[in-house]
């Protein structure tokens, strides 16, 4: 039997890793042990769960297949913001009616307004900026329909936005050929995500969580009044089993994950630190985050250090070629998107998994037909607040502190299962290339 | 926090003053008896704070028969435990009026607010009120950036309404001002000032009563019926008013009682401590001038010297219900915050009160049927604002409506969600705002 040695750490290459101390190596879990609780995964998800009930006296353990932060949380843009869902504002309407969707509006907020509130009680440095964030129009039709949700948004839900022109994007500092005006939403900002998840995880152990590394779960079940999670060299058994994987999540533990998530990548670039005169000439000084109005979107910032930070949303296959072409596209984009910056060279590159539900829709809640086993997961790509909001508020509903109405019920529908789980890659490409026509 | 609380109950004893520095210093507490048994009045006022007060004041000299009812005491509300800040213009900068509802509406609302302040002064002389009312407000930026604005904002006061009692002040006479290093600069204005909330409106409660208004206490409206008709009926725990008008004047603590109006409302909660009592030397190290200052924080910090020179420090909200349970410590830290030097000043008072914000920050003033009014929402700019409320209830409900107009035609839009209006993503917004502050974003 071998266990791994303290410097196989699993690194992605993100300039998020750079930027902290190397993540702490947890201990592997070996041998058996008996908790209350197990969560799997130790992402924002997770971790949130896990502080919430150490600190209501629960002894809890966190699984994760590699470390704290080794997936979306370690990986993703930084962006603290509204999200978490596929559904434009007026499908969640349809489907969930008004009420709900301003419950769930308002869950986005909360969110954000935990992260903000924890960094700010744990001290931590995550190099936050941005005043809310921007949708910037990437063709001028777009600027109309942007119009159309800054009123229906006030009108809707209250949310005050802020209108820009194309005119007036340039004394923004928000200038690129490609952007024909945009519109300004007052909530979120942008941080290190590294140094909030290693917080998070910090602020856990402390509460009296204990996280283990490399340490996957590869089958779970039940076991007497139990469940029992096997690891490669150990044994959990808990009567509580929180799945918080995400795009990492193994299909197979347990089954009833399979076919439920989809996988699908996102990827990252960060230049090296700009100058002054190279931001002037290009004309994008704005520290607000920014994503733009394709639906396979780019996402973008200034970071504090004045490198670039450039995501793109796409690709299926995480070979090296698929990989490679990826990147390649992605670094195409950013030179249209920044012509003045073409020349600029891209000093961290890295991908990581988004997780898409076939209801386009998280899923925070009890687990159907496996008693005492709860998920938190699906936040297509914006789970900063969303996943930490939700674990949290998971931890509540398993404590019985709260109930279900606590949560809207845009986050309470279980998985659906994606009709041939085989062929879900390829409905992504098909969406890929549908969406990839209508954003042109 | 989104569950419904009674903000009349929820922090508070029932019928006596909180614990503020203001009840311990009020002049002479009035008491008035409960309502018992059936009675009717030309009109009936809800809420004995300064739109009541000041309205029941006015119907009295007019030779009106006026009834108030207050549910617990005149002046228990925000208008006795307030900042103290009789403030110039409107909650919303005129740059912005004139933006949303053109210049000449905005000179209007303008007009107004200089009138209010002067009614204040008045109705202090002429009621002889002791309410240690002194001249100048401060208005101190937090952040570089905000400076150049001030001064912008300053001309523009002077050369668009020729307002020559403000002067713009730079980084280096804010310092000889107010003895905190947090500030660039700002504006002060002599035109504006502070004074003792409490006394002021048991001030006007009694000039109210000596006018012949009749005022009780104690007394909860819990209903209201016969709307749509020409006779209003409120009903109370012991009794009952018919009247021909209703003047709903609870603002904050309005809670479900009227529907409409409640949905044009937000009651938020804000905070103040008091210190011990500074000596002369110490107290001119903190404001020289004895002015009062509000800050450019999104979550204000608001103080001023008391007559007895204890610094006044307001500073923290919330958005839930309850008060936290500590209300001093909870303000201590915006105050060191500001001043530093206090960490080992003795806090002798602490106290929350609940105010109300609309949706753009201007007042809530609304005919919600013919015979009933309402003014309320003042967000946090009420002490002068809300007596000119009362009074133009009253020239409105006597037939005089033009100026009552100028604020009902502002058309305030009700929060999204309608009377349930504890909308939880707009409290969540005001959480957000003030964080951002905080993480210095």
């Amino acid at each position: 039997m071998s266990f791994p040695r303290p410097d196989q750490r699993a690194f992605v290459g993100s300039y998020w890793e750079q930027s902290v101390d190397k993540p702490r190596l947890e201990r592997q879990l070996i041998g058996n042990a008996l908790f209350d609780v197990a969560v799997i995964g130790a992402g924002y998800a997770g971790l949130s769960t896990a502080l919430k009930l150490a600190q209501a006296g629960v002894s809890v353990c966190v699984l994760d297949a590699e470390h704290v932060g080794f997936g979306a949380s370690g990986r993703n843009g930084g962006f603290c913001c509204m999200g978490g869902t596929k559904l434009s504002n007026r499908q969640l309407i349809k489907r969930f009616g008004l009420e709900e969707t301003r419950k769930f509006l308002a869950f986005q907020v909360a969110g954000i307004n935990l992260v903000a509130q924890r960094l700010k009680d744990w001290d931590a440095d995550a190099g936050c900026h941005s005043k809310g964030e921007v949708y910037l129009a990437h063709r001028p039709s777009d600027l109309v329909d942007l119009k159309d949700e800054a009123a229906f948004l006030t009108q809707n839900f209250g949310i005050k936005t802020r209108l820009l022109e194309k005119g007036g994007l340039a004394e923004e500092g928000l200038s690129g050929p490609e952007f024909h005006g945009g519109l300004h939403v007052p909530y979120g900002f942008a941080l290190n995500p590294m140094v909030y998840v290693q917080a998070l995880a910090r602020e856990a152990r402390k509460a009296g969580t204990r996280i283990f590394g490399k340490s996957a779960v590869t089958r779970l079940y039940r076991d007497g009044e139990r469940w029992r999670l096997n690891t490669a060299h150990g044994a959990v058994r808990a009567k509580q089993v929180v799945l918080a994987g995400n795009g990492y999540a193994r299909e197979d533990t347990p089954k009833w994950l399979h076919g439920r998530t989809l996988p699908a990548m996102s990827s990252v670039q960060v230049t090296r630190p700009l100058t002054d005169d190279e931001l002037a000439r290009q004309g994008w000084t704005s520290d607000l985050m920014a994503s733009d109005t394709r639906i396979l979107l780019h996402y973008f910032r200034l970071l504090p250090d004045r490198r670039f930070l450039f995501g793109t949303r796409g690709g299926l296959f995480e070979n090296g070629k698929a990989l490679a072409a990826m990147q390649r596209r992605a670094r195409a984009d950013f030179d249209r998107m920044f012509p003045e910056w073409a020349a600029i060279p891209t000093d961290f590159e890295w991908h990581g998994n988004v997780c898409l539900s076939r209801r386009l829709t998280p899923f925070v809640g009890p687990v159907p037909g496996m008693d005492n086993v709860f998920a938190a997961l699906g936040w297509h790509g914006s789970g900063i607040a969303m996943a930490s909001i939700s674990g949290e508020k998971l931890a509540g509903l398993m404590l019985k502190r709260i109930g279900r109405d606590a949560l809207p019920k845009a986050v309470q529908e279980p998985l659906a299962k994606f009709p041939v789980p085989a062929l879900r890659k390829l409905y992504l490409q098909g969406a890929y290339w549908w969406y990839g026509y209508q954003d042109r | 926090m989104l569950s419904r609380l009674d903000l009349l109950t929820a922090n508070d004893t029932p019928g006596k003053h909180p614990p503020s520095y203001y009840a311990a210093t009020a002049n002479q507490l009035l008491e008035f008896a409960e309502l018992d048994g059936a009675r009717s009045a030309d009109v009936c006022i809800v809420g004995g704070g300064y739109t009541g007060l000041s309205a029941a004041l006015h119907l009295a000299e007019k030779g009106m028969d006026v009834i108030l009812l207050e549910a617990n005491r005149v002046g228990w509300g925000a208008s006795g435990r307030n900042g103290g800040q009789v403030g110039t213009g409107q909650r919303v900068e005129q740059t912005e009026l004139e933006e949303r509802h053109g210049p000449s509406h905005a000179k209007l609302l303008w007009d107004l607010a200089e009138e209010s302040k002067a009614l204040v002064k008045d109705l202090i002389t002429k009621h002889g009120i002791a309410c240690d009312y002194t001249p100048g407000i401060l208005h101190a930026d937090h952040r570089k950036s905000f400076v150049e604005e001030s001064r912008d904002y300053v001309e523009h006061l002077r050369l668009t309404y020729g307002y020559d009692q403000i002067r713009f002040v730079d980084g280096d006479e804010i310092g000889d001002l107010v003895g905190s290093p947090r500030y660039h600069g700002g504006s002060l204005d002599m035109g504006a000032g502070h004074l003792h909330p409490l006394n002021f409106a048991l001030g006007l409660a009694k000039a109210a009563d000596a006018a012949g208004a009749k005022i009780f206490e104690t007394t909860k409206v819990l209903k209201i019926e016969g709307r749509g008709t020409d006779r209003v009926t409120v009903k109370t725990d012991k009794g009952n008013v018919t009247a021909k008008y209703l003047l709903l004047a609870c603002n904050g603590y309005l809670g479900a009682l009227e529907p409409t109006a409640a949905a044009h409302v937000m009651p938020i909660n804000n905070f103040i401590l008091a210190t011990e009592p500074f000596s002369e030397t110490e107290a001119k190290a903190l404001i020289r001038d004895n002015c009062a200052v509000a800050d450019s924080k999104f979550v204000i910090n608001y103080f001023r010297l008391s007559a007895d020179r204890r610094l006044l420090f307001g500073g923290g909200e919330n958005y839930g219900y309850k008060f936290p349970q500590d209300i001093r410590s909870f303000v201590r830290a915006p105050m060191l915050e500001i001043f530093p030097q206090l960490k080992d000043a003795a806090l002798e008072f602490g106290w929350g009160g609940t105010l109300a914000i609309t949706l753009h920050r201007m007042p809530y003033f609304a005919r919600i049927e013919p015979n009933i009014l309402t003014a309320s929402g003042y967000s946090g700019h009420g002490v002068a604002m809300a007596t000119l409320g009362g009074q133009l209830l009253a020239d409105a409900v006597s037939g005089t409506a033009g100026r009552f107009d100028v604020f009902e035609r502002l058309d305030i839009p009700a929060f999204p969600g309608g009377d349930k209006f504890r909308f939880p993503l707009l409290v969540l917004a005001m959480t957000w705002y003030s964080l951002r502050d905080r993480l210095g974003i």
